[in-house]
Parts: C-alpha cells; structure tokens; sequence
C-alpha cells in the first residue's frame, strides 16, 4: 500500500509542491502550479533527465587545480619545521588560501542547488555527502574535497556498487578515515570499521574480525602530493588471504565492497535510509522488505529506487510529518521567495548556525537529521535569519503578490501561506497572520507585507514539510 | 485570559523570572491556585541549593593512558615507542598526570579532584557513536534506549516541565537528555537566543504575534497532563513538537538572557571552547537557574595519527578551563553543590599505531571534582599486559560512577533510573562522594 503509486486522479497543486519541496528543495508558485499540471509522470521525467550542467556552474579555480597550493604546502613544510618563521607565515597563507577555497566551494553548490536545472542531483549529492560524511576539518584540501562532491553528483544515481567502490578509493575520505597510509605491518581500521557500520550494512551485520580482516584489504595507498589522486604502494599492501563475512580470498578493496553489497542487510540498509531521507519517518518491516527486494533485483541502481519512494503513496501520505533540513531551509525559502541565493558568507555563516555547515559534518555518522535540527538555538535562529537573510532584503514584495490580494488582507494572507507552506497553518498561526496584517490599516504596506513574510517563515508550520 | 494564553501560562507558572515577563503577577498566584497540577508541580527547584551536576564530553575517545599515566610500568613505555609521556605530573608511587594538566594536578592538593581508574563497560564497542550512545543511555553494550539517564533522572526526580532543567551548551541537546517529558534547552550564544523583532515598526506586536503562534487552540480545559510537552516523547507530531519547541525556546530564553545578562564571573576563563561553555555554566549557576545538569563538549580526541601535539593542546585548554571553573565555584561559594564528572566514549588502544597516534580501545579514566568528592585515585589500575584485542580490560563499571553520583549527590534511587542497582566506587570502603 504505501509503495504503491498514487493513482493520477491524486496528483495535485499541493501534493507537487510537496514533492518539489523534498525532491528539489523547494519551489516558487508557478512551479507547483507547472508541475501540478504536468502529472507526476512528466515531473519526475524532469527531476530524473540526465542533463549535464557544468558549463553553468564553472568551478571556482582555487578548487579545481589541484597544485593550485603546492608551492605555499612545500613552504609550510612538516611539523619538522615548528618555530621556523617562514615556514609559519607559510602555514598562515595556506590556512587563509584553504579558507577562500572552501567558501567559493560552498557558494559554488548552494548556486547549484537554486539554480542547477537537476536539483534532484544535487540533493543526492548532499544525501551521499551526509551518507558518506567526511570533514574538510580533517580533510584539509578543498580540492579533493570538491573532487568527493562531484562524484557524489556523477554516481549519486546510479549503481551503489560504482559509488562505493569510488568511494573507497577517494582521496579526501581515504584521509578522512585514514586509508591514506594505512600499512601492511600495522593497518588502520577505521575505514574497515565505518563501510561496515555506517556505509554499507548497519550495526550488528558484521563482527570485529570482519573489520580486522577487511582492514587489511585497504592497506596501500597514499594520496599523490603532486595530483592529488589515490596511489596503489603495492609494498605497503597486504595482498594475503582474507576472511570477511564468509568469504576467503586475496581480497582487495573492490572485493571488499562487493561483498559489503552482496549482503542482504545493504540493500535494506540503504534503502531504508533512502526512505528515511525523503519521506521523515522509518518505512515498517514488511514494506521495507519490499523496497528493499526492489533495490537488489534493480542491481542496486539508486535512481529507480528513489523514483518509487517519490511515486509512492506513502511519501504524499507523509505531508507535514518531514523536519526540515537547514539547507532545504536555506535553499527553499530562496526558490519560494524568488530570491537570489548567491552561497554569500552571511548565507553559509546561516548554515553552520542551523547545524549544517557544508563539508564539515559533524562526525562520520553524517547530520543525525530529523528532531535534532531542532534545538531552542536553531529554531530561533531559523525564525531570525528568515527576517534578516531574506525578508529585509526583498526591496519590492508586493511584487510576489498579485494586485487583487495587496487590496485583501485575508487574501494576502492566504496567498503568502500557499506560496510558503506545505502544512497547513494551524488557527493559532493564522490568527497570528490576520493580525499583523490587520495591524497595518488597508492597503496593505510594503512594511505589512514584509511582517508577514517573516511572521509566516518564523511559524512551526514553515519548518516541516 | 483567552484560551490561547492559557497553555502558555501553564508552562510558565515553573519558570520563575520568564513568568513576570509574560504574565501579570496576579494572574499567577490566582492561576497557579486554581491548577491543582500545576501547583502540586511547583515544588520546582528555587535554583539557590539544589545540587548541580555538571557533565564534561571529551569526545572522540581520549587516551586516557596518556591523560592519567602509569610512569612506574614499563610495558607503558614498550607499546608507545614514540608517543609515551615522559615528564608526568606524579601523583603517586605509580600515576601522573600529564604535564598539561598542572591545575588539575593542583586540585589534588587541594583536596577536591579525583580520578576513578579503569572506567568503562563490559563487551566494548570500539565506533564513536555507538560507544557515545551507550554511555549517554547507560545501558548494557547490546541494549538501545531511547531516553537518556540524565533524562531518566529528569523524569523521575524532576517534576514540573521547567524546559530548562538541562541545559546543554552547544547546537544540540544530547542524548543522555532524552526524556519522556523534553525538558532541555541547547545553546551556545545567550546573547542570540530570542526572537529579534527589532526590525519591525512595532517590535512588541510582533514579539506578541511571534508568540501566539505556538499556543495551540485547546479545548480550554487543559490540565498539565493534556499539555503536548507532557505527552511528550516519540509519538508527538512534528507540528506539536515544533509548537512545543517555539514555546519552550520562547520561555528558556527569557530566563537565560535575564540571568547572563546581570550575572559575571569573577574567576578569568580561557577562550577556548571549553573554556567559554564552563563560564557561561558558572554565570547560569551564578543566577540561580534552576537547572539540576548542565552539559559541555570539548571535541577533537580523536587522535588517529600525529597525537602528540594535538593531545597536549587539549589537554592545555581543558586544564585551564576546569582550573578557572573551580576558582569560579569557590568563589561563589557553590563549589560544595556542584559536582563535575568527565567521560569519553572509550580510551585509546595501549600501542601506538604506526602514524604515530592510537585506534579506538576501551576503558579509560573518570575525573570527578567537587566539594563532596573524596580526593585521590581510586578503583583498580587495569593491567597493561592482561589485554583484551590490545585494549585495556575495564576495572570499573561506568554505570558504578553514575550511581555514585545519583546516590550521593543528586539524591536520586540510581536502581530505578539505571535499571539495576550498580555497586557505588569504593575508597577505603566508603563511597567516593560524601
């Protein structure tokens, strides 16, 4: 029942902002209205086109060249060079330089997320980033960290199997997880450990000598100073005889994820995750089972599972029940206002402030999502930035009104609701709305206006979806 | 009073100060009469004597080998080559500190730090979260829970929904706060905890707006009981929970701005982030919060690859900050109803990795500082040659130091809130808080 489509005499305005608001990260009115009238077929033809969009979005140069630091790294030495004044002023440059280069990164995909013509690429992309977390904290390099982005952009849709094979050999999380160096005589775990627990299989599916053994599968690579790309060091792997989960061989680290995903708890396990990510609420046993099934006979192809979920009835069942994110926050309060999102300081600086800095997840297990975006601090920090990110900016928001409801309080109110809300506003806020306009006399002022954008943006309702 | 306000008023009769900002005097004491639960609940902390417990996350797993150092061993020396500490701070014939923890080294002296050796749980689990998890929820290694102990203190010892009985500084609440009656309010900055209406032509209406929208349009008969905070937990909607949020954040943040607004500390903090969480802990103290636990996090133990300056830096910021945090108790003269207790996830595997830092281990120690707390080391020392996989066999059940503490310091039965009855850590057989 809850997988199954809806039928197309349910398809509607709301229910496609609904999807446009999880799949997309939001939507202006003319778009709700577009796609409502499309049907759900045509729309997730849209959201689903293979279209490539790079020339659009021109990456920024500090980031795409990967010796673009070398010169200042080299000067900055290692930790051998402590108290050596150039190589201090060194390190500083580099910090500085590394700084610039990750807010050009982070404006360079918020500018994606408002205006790439596949937003539903980009927000794979920022699933498989939560998914597979890993922190430029630790990372250090914009570049490789970019390079982790774009693969999340170019697989995160397609076969789990190229995405996570890729991932094992990606620069920036073999730092993260310390594949980068990790040695036949003395193999670091903690990339075995996390593909099992937190990538591939859940807690439980695996044991501590699954992780011993797979450990030594990842052994032999370092990242190249001059490319930045992954390097075998045959020497340094440990190419012996393997037991992971059952299976003995001279396994290495593509061998070990096709085992990893060779288990039925995967397929569950990034399913239900999957689920989780657009619909709120865990999927129950008997249905997840059934999605599951559906992922695995598919060869664990991302994308028709993730069109099921947004064809389901379960999904449009599950209005009002999503917790925002910050960034589906950020991004879609500037698609509903029709407001420039240009990635500026003051938009990422919102971001780190809600509990979602781009790049910088807060630990290997990715943003916890749901209830825990919501703290006394984040949630009023939501309601102000809403005023000062975006309302206070708008020079003309009569403009996103028509001239029948500037001369109608209740219709104004009414029109700023369905632009903003995907839940209906309960009494309690809709009085609220019906005062601050009515406070303001008729007609109603651009300052009334402004209030009640803000006033609408600051309610419980406009933080779900 | 219009139904509207009715809910809000409700929650706000435990709230002390906020209250006045909200609602006229007279309506309190005439309200607060008429509502029996309300009233039976009102046996809220008056925030002057109560005891405080304040829980210090050292996250990422710290070396506890390398914080609290077996000198006189040399199997401590054979399995870290490279990264053994060589200069500690002894404290006796066999342990020292680490020669930045000079403050804390101090507090031995001084009477009031103590340190349990060995402290961990059967089974450990080696992942960060899971481990953080099982510490937060105190439960067995291969049990969920889904509240908290704090929480679970919270809702057997805690009546009232006061929403600022834990107060966690930092973006989230955590885990260990999970009750069934949320009850916790999580913020770094004071100063940007409220909603900013400055903006607008009439501040006061659009505050007042701001503010109804979180009152929920009940049937006008409410009891304390129908509130959505006290239905609470997992099954609440994300519409109520938000409702409930908004207001909770509304009211906390009357309270909190109103006390770190007039409250300083006299004892000088570090910057660091630790540093800043514990002063603004001592000025929440200072004004009398009614808050039973507080919690902060100093991140960044991790220590994969490269330890040793890493180590020494945190362990420098989290010395000054406790060195500062007990000046500033004393001098408040609430030193002797505060108790602090540190934990980390796990401690670190005995040999060194070849990066020069260490993997995830096991059992690690607890420092405790508090007027009630028994000075010295105590429990058993773990071996350094009788390991489990290469870690630390724990000597001391982590849920023993909780029940210490719920016992003798926060008065609360630790058997119910922990499920079973823990044995209290022992010195000379007395329990190691007073």
């Amino acid at each position: 029942m809850m997988l199954d489509p809806i039928k197309k005499t349910e398809w509607s305005r709301d229910r496609a902002a609904l999807l446009l608001s999880r799949a997309c990260f939001g939507c202006c009115p003319r778009e709700a209205e577009a796609a409502g009238k499309a049907g759900l077929e045509a729309t997730l033809d849209g959201l689903f086109r293979d279209d490539d969009a790079a020339d659009l979005f021109p990456v920024p140069e500090n980031v795409a060249d990967p010796a673009a630091f070398a010169d200042l790294r080299k000067k900055a030495g290692g930790p051998g060079k402590n108290g050596d004044p150039e190589a201090e002023a060194a390190r500083k440059k580099l910090r500085e330089e590394e700084a610039a280069a990750l807010r050009s990164l982070r404006a360079w995909w918020l500018q994606r997320m408002r205006y790439a013509p596949q937003p539903l690429r980009e927000n794979l992309a920022l699933f498989w980033h939560g998914h597979f977390a890993t922190s430029v904290e630790k990372v250090r390099g914009t570049h490789i960290i970019w390079k982790q982005n774009e693969l999340f952009r170019s697989l995160g849709l397609g076969s789990l199997g190229d995405l996570a094979r890729a991932v094992a050999r990606d620069p920036a999380m073999m730092r993260y997880l310390d594949v980068a160096g990790s040695k036949r005589a003395m193999p670091n775990e903690n990339f075995a450990r996390e593909v099992m627990e937190l990538f591939l299989l859940g807690e439980g599916h695996y044991s501590e000598r699954d992780i011993k053994e797979a450990a030594r599968a990842f052994t032999g690579f370092r990242i190249d100073p001059e490319t930045m790309e992954a390097q075998f060091i045959p020497r340094q792997h440990d190419d012996g005889e393997k037991t992971v989960l059952g299976r003995t061989g001279r396994f290495g680290p593509d061998e070990i994820v096709d085992i990893l995903i060779g288990q039925p708890e995967c397929a569950r396990f990034i399913a239900g995750k999957l689920w989780v990510y657009f619909v709120g609420k865990p999927l129950p046993e008997t249905e997840l089972a059934e999605l599951a099934a559906g992922f695995r006979a598919s060869g664990c192809r991302i994308a028709p599972t993730v069109r099921r979920i947004l064809s389901s009835e379960g999904f449009y069942a599950s209005r009002g029940t999503q917790i925002k994110s910050p960034v589906q926050w950020l991004v879609g309060s500037a698609k509903a206002l029709e407001f420039p999102l240009e990635g500026n300081q003051a938009q990422q600086v919102a971001l780190r402030d809600l509990g979602q800095d781009l790049f910088a997840p807060p630990n290997v297990k990715g943003w916890e999502g749901g209830r825990s975006w919501i703290s006394s601090s984040t949630l009023l920090a939501r309601c102000n930035l809403a005023g000062s990110l975006f309302v206070s900016k708008l020079a003309e928001p009569e403009k996103l009104f028509a001239g029948a409801e500037l001369a109608d309080p209740s219709a104004l109110c009414a029109s700023a609701q369905r632009r903003l809300l995907v839940e209906p506003a309960a009494p309690a806020s809709r009085e609220a709305f019906a005062e601050v306009v009515a406070s303001g006399g008729s007609p109603v002022s651009r300052k009334m206006i402004s209030y009640l954008l803000r006033l609408v943006m600051s309610a419980p309702e406009y933080q779900i979806t | 009073m219009n139904f509207h306000t009715r809910r809000r008023f409700l929650r706000t009769t435990f709230l002390g100060g906020a209250t006045a900002l909200t609602v006229p005097a007279f309506l309190e004491r005439t309200f607060g009469a008429l509502d029996l639960a309300a009233a039976s609940s009102s046996s809220a902390p008056t925030g002057r004597d109560h005891p405080i417990l304040v829980i210090l996350q050292l996250a990422g797993g710290n070396d506890g080998l390398n914080t609290l150092i077996p000198y006189a061993e040399d199997p401590y020396y054979a399995a870290r080559p490279k990264i053994a500490v060589r200069d500690p701070l002894k404290i006796d014939g066999r342990f020292g500190l680490h020669p930045k923890l000079a403050s804390l080294r101090g507090l031995f002296d001084d009477g009031c730090a103590a340190m349990v050796h060995g402290v961990g749980y059967p089974n450990p689990n080696r992942s960060h979260f899971r481990s953080t998890d099982i510490w937060q929820t105190a439960t067995d290694s291969d049990k969920y829970e889904r509240r908290g102990w704090v929480g679970r203190y919270f809702d057997a010892c805690c009546s009232g929904e006061d929403p600022t009985t834990g107060v966690a500084i930092g973006k989230v609440e955590p885990l260990a706060f999970a009750s069934s009656h949320p009850r916790a309010i999580a913020f770094n900055d004071p100063g940007k905890l409220r909603f900013d209406a400055s903006a607008s032509a009439d501040p006061k209406a659009m505050d007042a707006a701001f503010r109804e929208m979180s009152d929920e349009a009940d049937s006008g008969g409410a009891q304390i009981g129908m509130l959505p905070g006290a239905a609470g937990g997992g099954d609440e909607s994300p519409a109520d929970f938000l409702r409930r949020a908004s207001l909770d954040a509304q009211l906390g943040s009357d309270k909190i701005r109103e006390v770190t607004a007039k409250f300083r500390t006299s004892a000088e903090f570090p910057k660091s982030s630790v540093g800043r969480s514990l002063e603004l802990v001592s000025r929440l103290i200072a004004g009398s919060m009614p808050t039973r636990v507080y919690y902060v996090s100093q991140g960044g133990y991790d220590t994969h690859s490269g330890q040793i300056g890493t180590h020494e830096r945190l362990l420098a910021e989290l010395d000054a900050a406790l060195g500062a945090f007990v000046a500033e108790m004393k001098a408040q003269k609430n030193f002797d109803r505060v108790t602090l207790m540190t934990f980390s996830e796990f401690g670190r595997r005995v040999a060194e990795n070849a990066s020069g830092g260490t993997d995830h281990g096991a059992a690690a120690p607890v420092i405790l500082l508090g007027g009630g707390v028994v000075p010295g080391l105590h429990g058993k020392p773990p071996s350094l040659t009788d390991l489990q996989a290469g870690d630390l066999v724990h000597t001391c059940d982590f849920r023993s130091v909780y029940a210490t503490v719920l016992d003798r310091r926060l008065g609360a039965p630790s058997k119910e809130i922990l499920g079973r009855a823990f044995p209290h850590v022992l010195s000379g057989g007395k329990p190691i808080i007073s």
